[in-house]
């Protein structure tokens, strides 16, 4: 009886005790784990400093600001830049310049590998600065694994300027992924490193182009290579990589864990890799010195090794910044956006507000979208009513409708833009009614934070169409295709005006004279009201549209261009990038496109036999710099003998169109 | 008769502006160069007709329009048209184009008004005699060739008994009219060949009289003249008055280099107008 009064009075307390500890972590549930979060954080920022004051004691430095500018000798060349990562990771108040000042000055050597370039430019970056002066976004020259990698962080850190950049990057490594999973140099059976490599990669992409661009295939690759690491998980929670459990590996498990936020990873999956365990495997290998080993000697960490201390710190940080609710990426990424389209200003902005909720909880994701898709309806009633009036002004004015019509009898006779111009206005009208829908489609989707992409297509229509309203509400400044026109008609009566008094007013008038000043009139308006008038921003918008943000397709590749206007002191005026051309694109199709692209004028004859003559590019014209001056092109180095108007490329030849002060002799290598 | 200015310092005058007119494409150089024309053309005594302020700002404003349609260079581009830049570049050099062609044409009417046949002649002087020679020649054979097309025409006029009616009658009167010019032409050669040889043309030496000396003022202008001019020229090439257009329209008109220059050239174009003795020998020559 004792025994069961005795039993039940446990239970009793077991209960109510369980009872108070569930109400306990029910109130303040978020408050105790964050708690508990930040005492591991700590702890592993601790360990962190242990093993920064075990470098700086190895290299003699009196702190840690000495010990960056002892290591600026070695910069970019050695694996101390892991230090310098952990350092910036950790968020030490340390003046970067004198590195920066050492890596940007290794940073012209000539011929750096994929991993080199990639490298530098990701220390860079994590310690503040935006770009390396002088180095331009360079072409993959291998497609090793390592190479892949390091161009997504890159592209995800804002390396490269185009978008499509960062789409290649992740399917070039999905491509590369292995049946069980996860990633390796080489051969069939996965690499923890590399996993963990690859996993960090997708963790940047993720932030870097939004959690609802990436799309199913991408989250299903996640998840497997995950499912990998957790099958090699040893029993005491550390990874070997090569048959020898090391330390490296854990931490590159442990960064992989960092790069994906909260909520961006399914609790089954994270949960798969017990990472109590794999933190106190790693410090197994904590010396007594405070370093950390790569592996141990007979069942002990003795021997101190820069390279894993460096790595294990950079875990230590990422997972702590992780904890602490911050970005656990190890390298820096750029938030979504996309500055070479200005006018899907929309949904960039949704993208960014959801790329920042990313690492804030998950609450004030749901409160700042619907903030974002409210006032995004906010801004688009007004529009969709202004597109009304336009439409219905559209209809009314006779002028602006023939205007359409002789468009469309003008275009069908140039092939290729005819389609997509037709299309236009017609889309532009179209649109208003879309855009009732869209709106409410908006309203639905503010329980829902994730947007689907068929509402982006909308929104990013309707941005489209709304670049023409928000013009004509600025007022008089901003130009129209309707004012260009109003504005050259009103020129030419002007001129056709001064003609006619000056004829008048002379001593000897002729019939003749007042025949001609009518028929060449009347020929300039016919000129001016038949031609087509694109804005700028449109067609920059098209070209890159249709070079930029896209993967090739069939019949279509890569390659790279570049011009160099070759003047002191100024930026060149397109630096080296990838861009995507049609089998068929001749040199000049290919350079008129892309300058049409990227806003740069150029000034060209062509022969009635089709040659082009490429006078002037970016203002800079022949004979601007002596007799012997102008542009000439020069395909994969070597120096065209023929005129742009019939060079075609093959895929991965490289573009150079160069200012010549020398007939082209001063240019060639 | 003593010439205040020699023609030959005439010439050089005119050179000199028109040549920094077109070569120096400056607006500022440009409004001196305007300012100056027309007080050279109140000056002369012509007439400022409103048809000429039309023509002028026609032809400003055709080639405005003009040259962005043709050349697409410069780096601001305000459309497409037909799928080539009409640039904002393109358009300021055309204007600049336009202003500098209207100024030298009427740097040019003021050329022709005040380099009379005579002061060619003493231009190309002893050592060009022949050039001199086909110069005046030249000069004098447009004016002549109207003059006497119209005589004729009135001539023929007055037999028939007004100006002809229809495509007919107008092209059977011109053939008539081209008839006589024709004959008049061979027979008016033959007086001028005869008058020539009469006055010893063809003989072993040429002679050439000169009524012009050089006085000290003549030269005093000359030297001046030059001085602007080198001036000018220096600080041009020294990159003072530079208006550049592409890529990018910059025009430097506050520097101290560019102020100068400004300066010199408005002396280079009023040294001449300065002296009234000048002025009085060209009233008295035209009157």
């Amino acid at each position: 009886m004792q025994n069961k009064m005795q039993r039940r009075r446990h239970y009793l307390i077991m209960w109510s005790l369980a009872f108070v500890l569930l109400l306990t972590s029910f109130f303040d549930a978020t408050k105790r784990v964050g708690a508990a979060n930040n005492a591991q954080a700590d702890e592993l920022l601790n360990y962190c400093n242990e093993a920064l004051s075990w470098k700086m004691k190895a290299a003699g430095a009196s702190s840690a600001q000495d010990l960056l500018d002892k290591m600026a000798g070695n910069a970019g060349r050695s694996p101390e830049d892991w230090y310098v990562l952990a350092m910036a990771k950790m968020g030490l108040p340390l003046d970067y310049s004198a590195y920066a000042q050492q890596l940007f000055a290794v940073c012209k050597d000539p011929e750096p590998t994929d991993v080199e370039q990639y490298r530098r430019y990701l220390v860079a970056r994590a310690m503040g600065y935006e770009s390396i002066p002088g180095t331009a976004p360079e072409r993959l020259k291998n497609k090793g694994i390592m190479s892949v990698i390091y161009r997504g962080y890159a592209a995800a850190a804002g390396r490269a300027s185009e978008p499509f950049i960062l789409q290649e990057a992740q399917r070039d490594l999905m491509e590369l992924k292995l049946a069980d999973g996860g990633y390796a140099l080489m051969g069939e059976a996965s690499d923890v490193d590399v996993t963990g490599f690859a996993l960090q990669m997708y963790g940047a992409i993720r932030v870097a182009s939004g959690a609802s661009a990436v799309g199913a295939d991408f989250d299903a690759a996640v998840r497997d290579a995950f499912a990998s690491l957790a099958r090699t998980q040893q029993a005491d929670g550390g990874y070997s990589s090569f048959g020898t459990p090391n330390s490296e590996s854990g931490a590159m498990v442990l960064l992989a864990l960092a790069a994906f936020s909260e909520e961006a990873l399914p609790a089954d999956v994270r949960g798969g890799i017990d990472v109590n365990m794999l933190i106190a495997a790693t410090e197994q290998y904590h010396t007594q010195n405070g370093g950390y080993a790569h592996s141990l000697t007979n069942g002990v960490a003795s021997l101190d090794n820069d390279l894993a201390t460096a790595q294990v710190m950079c875990a230590y940080a990422a997972y702590a910044s992780y904890l602490k609710g911050g970005a656990g990426n190890l390298y820096p990424v750029k938030v979504a956006t996309s500055p070479v389209v200005p006018t899907n200003a929309e949904t960039t902005a949704e993208e960014t507000t959801q790329g920042t909720a990313e690492e804030t909880t998950q609450e004030t994701t749901k409160e700042t979208a619907a903030e974002s898709t409210e006032a995004s309806t906010e801004d688009t009633t007004p529009e969709s009513s202004a597109e009304e009036s336009s439409a219905e002004m559209s209809t009314e004015e006779p002028s602006s409708q023939e205007e359409t019509e002789i468009e469309t009898t003008v275009e069908d006779s140039s092939s290729e833009e005819a389609t997509e111009t037709n299309e236009n206005p017609t889309r532009n009208i179209e649109t208003t009614e879309i855009e009732t829908e869209t709106t409410t489609t908006a309203l639905e989707s503010i329980d829902n934070p994730i947007i689907n992409p068929t509402n982006e297509e909308n929104s990013s229509e309707s941005a489209e169409a709304s670049s023409d309203v928000d013009n004509t509400e600025e007022g008089g400044r901003a130009l129209t295709v309707s004012k260009i026109r109003l504005i050259m008609t009103a020129v030419v009566c002007a001129l056709i005006l001064l003609a006619f008094l000056a004829n008048l007013c002379s001593k000897r008038k002729s019939k003749l004279n007042y025949i001609l000043i009518l028929v060449f009139g009347a020929a300039a308006l016919a000129f001016i009201w038949l031609s087509k008038i694109t804005m700028p921003e449109q067609a920059t918008q098209k070209q890159q549209q249709s070079y930029l943000e896209r993967l090739p397709a069939q019949g279509e590749f890569r390659i790279e261009i570049s011009i160099d206007q070759r003047l002191e002191g100024e930026e060149m005026l397109l630096t080296p990038r990838l861009v995507t051309v049609s089998a068929d694109d001749t040199v000049f199709e290919i350079l008129d496109r892309v300058t049409k692209a990227y806003g740069i004028s150029i000034d060209y004859t062509k022969s009635m036999v089709g040659t082009v003559y490429v006078r002037g590019i970016g203002g800079h014209a022949e004979f601007d710099r002596g007799a012997g001056s102008g542009w000439v092109f020069l395909v994969n180095d070597a120096l065209a003998t023929t005129d742009a108007g019939s060079v075609k490329l093959e895929e991965g030849d490289v573009l150079r169109w160069a200012y010549t002060l020398d007939l082209g002799k001063d240019v060639s290598p | 008769m003593r010439v205040y200015l020699h023609s030959r310092t005439w010439f050089v005058y005119f050179i000199m502006v028109i040549a920094i007119l077109m070569s120096i494409r400056h607006p500022v150089l440009i409004l001196i160069g305007l300012e100056s024309g027309l007080l050279w053309w109140k000056i002369l005594g012509r007439k400022l007709r409103i048809a000429h302020i039309f023509a002028a700002l026609f032809l400003l404003g055709a080639l405005a329009v003009a040259n962005p349609l043709t050349s697409s260079n410069g780096a601001t581009i305000l459309f497409y048209l037909n799928g080539r830049a009409f640039t904002a570049e393109a358009l300021a050099y055309g204007l600049l184009f336009g202003a500098v062609l209207v100024v030298t044409l009427l740097w040019c009417v003021i050329l022709s008004e005040l380099m009379t046949t005579d002061r060619w002649l003493n231009v190309c002087g002893r050592r060009f005699r022949k050039t001199g020679l086909v110069l005046t020649m030249v000069f004098r054979f447009f004016p002549l060739f109207t003059k006497q097309w119209h005589r004729i025409r009135e001539g023929q006029e007055a037999l028939e008994g007004g100006s002809p009616v229809g495509l007919k009658a107008t092209f059977r009167m011109t053939k008539r009219e081209l008839l006589c010019m024709l004959t008049w032409s061979l027979e008016h050669g033959f007086v001028t060949a005869d008058a020539m040889l009469a006055r010893g043309y063809g003989a072993a030496k040429r002679t050439f009289f000169n009524r012009e000396t050089y006085k000290a003022a003549s030269i005093g202008v000359a030297i001046a003249l030059l001085a602007a001019f080198t001036a000018v020229i220096t600080l041009a090439i020294r990159g003072g008055m530079e208006a550049e257009i592409y890529p990018y329209v910059r025009i430097h008109m506050d520097g101290v280099m560019d102020i100068i220059g400004f300066a010199a050239f408005f002396l280079l174009c009023h040294i001449p107008m300065i002296s009234g003795k000048v002025l009085r020998e060209e009233r008295r020559m035209r009157s």
